[in-house]
């Protein structure tokens, strides 16, 4: 049954460089046409010159973790469409289930070949962001800095984090996998923002920050200046307790999606 | 040893009883055709029987084990619906098979393909719902099983595929592989099955070898002028087993001296009278029917 899931994450990952290639270059392309077709205008813009813009002087450094950590967000999207891998069998009368496979390791299998999925997008979406700094002729002011690795290992373990949850969420499902992807993100990015809301009431926020404890972009975000940047949680818990919080998570809720599944009627 | 054991099942959706202490055993190369209304519990039991719904009591045995997954390298299911992955190609599902069973034959499954005239390259969302079915049925019969459980598995298929099917049937089971199947159309199940199991609102109700329920039964059908006729003590004629009254039409199921009974009849003054043998639509109308009696069970 792995050949299903491979051909499945094989074609979610062809679309997704397709399309994070094209946004990217898109963008890479507007950039660069406007750093080589600058005007600087007088006289209420009848009179323009050509003027010389370039990125090489306007920053000294890129920080590696600000580049690990946007490719962190963007490989969410890929691990959210492949989330719902187990829920996709659940209404095939029982195709998965009659084969001569435990059902256990079937499921092993599909979030195997997910995670080594997320894993390459994640390698790839890197990739194309140094691409576009090369490009733009800004990829030699990237540095290394010392919270680039817990910035990708937070990155990584909440987006394998929200896999497992939506796993957790579908694997009873007969249907409707793609609805609860799609309702996910707005469901942990308002989550995220109610937090910090005030007005609502103690018991209001009491409530918010228990929910929040299970989403993963509480766990995962970076802020700082461009000499310094960090992983940051909402509840403030240092690097390592959010790193280890959204792995642990993951594998706890794909463990228990697995249960699940295992006693699915169909 | 019987392939296929089914012991004492019952299977509950809250009050309701969707199967009830369904017992029955399906010997070795035996073809049994599954027979019911809709909502008598056959996919109910093929269910049970391959593990997809847990049962509320009851025992299942394969090839004289309990089901595990290595019971599936030599078990092949059909189910009611085609469940293929739409998004994928009639070669990938092949390949699927390949990877999956240590038993599949590709020369037998490159047979079947020709012979349902299946394009490998077309993914199974551009296939009408029999050749989806047709899919289904090749890949099942590619792994050479020893036990089959099909569950309407000529659904949607055109006469010619539907026959083809019902010979793929009657192979295996000559092969000495056994075969559960099911289906509304009852020429089907009496041209390939030599056994038949009848579910009737969750309880079997009629189970045996297809030759011995036919035996000597006869239908004596007579055609009055009107409604307004007496059979008189017929229906008490421990020859008769059950009698129908359909408007103008009388139809006597017949355990013995037919051209007897028929000769009584003509004394009633009817258009006419005539005598058939018992087809299996006959016995399934007549175990399933609310006045039918349940004297076949055993």
């Amino acid at each position: 049954m792995g050949f299903v899931e491979y051909l499945r994450a094989r074609h979610a990952l062809l679309v997704y460089a397709i399309v994070v290639g094209a946004v990217v270059a898109f963008i890479t392309g507007s950039v660069d046409y406007g750093i080589h077709n600058a005007r600087h205008c007088t006289d209420s813009g009848r009179l323009c010159v050509p003027m010389h813009v370039s990125l090489a002087g306007g920053t000294s450094k890129i920080l590696l973790g600000i580049v690990l950590g946007s490719a962190s967000f963007v490989t969410m999207i890929l691990a959210t469409t492949l989330a719902a891998s187990l829920n996709k069998e659940n209404g095939r009368g029982g195709f998965a289930f009659t084969k001569p496979l435990a059902r256990e390791r079937v499921a092993l299998t599909y979030m195997g070949i997910d995670f080594v999925t997320i894993l390459i997008a994640y390698a790839y979406t890197v990739a194309v962001c140094f691409a576009a700094l090369a490009v733009l002729g800004i990829a030699g002011k990237v540095v290394a800095d010392p919270n680039a690795a817990p910035i990708a290992a937070g990155g990584l373990g909440a987006a394998t984090m929200w896999y497992g949850l939506i796993q957790v969420a579908t694997a009873l499902r007969i249907s409707g996998g793609g609805l609860v992807i799609g309702l996910s993100w707005p469901l942990f990015i308002l989550a995220r923002g109610a937090y910090s809301i005030g007005f609502f009431g103690a018991g209001f926020h009491a409530v918010v920050a228990a929910l929040d404890h299970l989403n993963p972009l509480a766990y995962f975000a970076f802020t700082g200046h461009p000499d310094e940047v960090h992983l940051v949680s909402l509840f403030g818990y240092s690097a390592t307790t959010c790193i280890a919080a959204t792995w642990i998570i993951a594998i706890v809720a794909c463990v228990v999606a697995i249960g699940e599944w295992k006693q699915l009627e169909v | 040893m019987n392939t296929i054991s089914i012991r004492n099942f019952t299977k509950r959706y809250g009050e309701q009883v969707a199967v009830d202490a369904l017992n029955l055993d399906v010997e070795p190369g035996t073809v049994c055709g599954l027979l019911g209304p809709n909502g008598s519990g056959k996919t109910t039991t093929f269910k049970s029987l391959l593990g997809l719904i847990r049962p509320t009591t009851g025992e299942f045995t394969i090839e004289g084990k309990p089901l595990t997954p290595a019971t599936f390298e030599t078990l092949a299911y059909v189910p009611e619906r085609a469940t293929l992955y739409e998004w994928m190609t009639v070669a990938q599902h092949f390949e699927l098979y390949r990877r999956t069973y240590a038993r599949f034959d590709p020369a037998r499954a490159a047979e079947l393909g020709a012979l349902f005239k299946l394009d490998s390259r077309k993914k199974t969302k551009r296939l009408s719902k029999g050749q989806q079915t047709a899919v289904q049925i090749a890949l099942a019969f590619s792994i050479r099983p020893n036990v089959f459980v099909l569950d309407e598995p000529a659904s949607g298929l055109d006469p010619i595929f539907q026959r083809a099917v019902l010979d793929l049937i009657i192979d295996a089971a000559a092969g000495g592989a056994t075969v559960l199947f099911s289906s509304h159309q009852i020429g089907q199940v009496e041209r390939a099955a030599n056994r038949v199991a009848i579910l009737k609102g969750g309880k079997l109700v009629l189970d045996g070898d297809l030759d011995t329920l036919k035996g000597d039964q006869k239908i004596v059908e007579a055609v009055f002028d009107s409604e307004a006729y007496s059979v008189n003590g017929l229906a008490s004629d421990p020859r008769i087993r059950r009698i129908d009254r359909n408007g103008r039409i009388l139809r006597a199921y017949v355990k013995s001296g037919a051209p007897e009974i028929a000769h009584e009849l003509e004394g009633l003054g009817p258009k006419a009278v005539s005598i058939y043998d018992l087809s299996l639509e006959d016995i399934f109308l007549g175990a399933v029917s609310d006045s039918a009696a349940t004297n076949g069970t055993h």
